[in-house]
């Protein structure tokens, strides 16, 4: 049933449970992610510039979110959010990569001095926004093929 | 949990789809999918929207004789 009160009216009882779980699960990775930051941190390796390794923290739990979202079902509501959302993820993700294609071309290294370097963290967020693009892509051609089974299956009936 | 064939033999006599008594009970055609195959238990504000919608009772659709009852 349709919940009146919140943007989660949007979605029907079971979408709202498994989203709230998919939450959930979100919020552990986000402390065990920023837990093993800190730790690296204290123990003086940084993996990645200051300000891109929030970034990129910050881009991947909401790239694992919105996966599970997509794949379990719970994330889009009308169907064209599903090219919408790949076409902009798509389109991110083609912008960052070709304002680093000169590096890309050059062979640029993504590791300077045991960290990512600004071209590395920049490709790993292009990386992490066309994951999100391939998930919405994925997800339309799964429903697709669902949609093509019979709805109405009736021969496991008594 | 079991499948629940009594929904879906239910749904089949109306001739409705998946889609249309999602529709009808104002869920997603998912949500009725994982009900006929068991793998969610609606609560009871979408059960009695079911019953509504196909025409039948709670009874009809929702209760599993125990095959250990007397």
């Amino acid at each position: 049933m349709k919940n009146n009160n919140s943007y989660e009216q949007n979605y029907d009882e079971r979408q709202q449970q498994i989203r709230a779980k998919v939450y959930r699960h979100g919020f552990i990775a986000a402390i065990v992610i920023l837990i093993l930051d800190a730790m690296l941190a204290i123990m003086g390796v940084f993996w990645a510039p200051t300000f891109f390794r929030n970034v990129i923290i910050v881009t991947f739990i909401n790239s694992i979110v919105c996966a599970e979202f997509i794949f379990r079902g719970v994330f889009f509501v009308k169907k064209n959010e599903r090219i919408t959302y790949m076409a902009s993820f798509s389109a991110a993700s083609i912008i960052l990569l070709v304002m680093l294609r000169r590096h890309i071309i050059e062979g640029a290294n993504i590791m300077e001095n045991g960290e990512l370097s600004e071209f590395g963290c920049s490709f790993v967020i292009a990386l992490l926004f066309l994951l999100n693009a391939l998930c919405a892509l994925i997800q339309i051609f799964r429903e697709k093929r669902v949609n093509r089974e019979e709805s109405l299956d009736i021969n496991d009936l008594p | 949990m079991s499948k629940n064939l009594n929904l879906k033999a239910a749904r089949a006599a109306k001739d409705m789809t998946q889609k249309d008594l999602a529709d009808a009970a104002g869920v997603t055609r998912q949500t009725i999918n994982a009900i006929e195959l068991g793998e969610y238990n609606p609560s009871v504000k979408l059960c009695v929207a079911i019953c509504r919608a196909v025409g039948k009772t709670l009874n009809d659709l929702f209760w599993e004789e125990n095959s250990n009852e007397k």
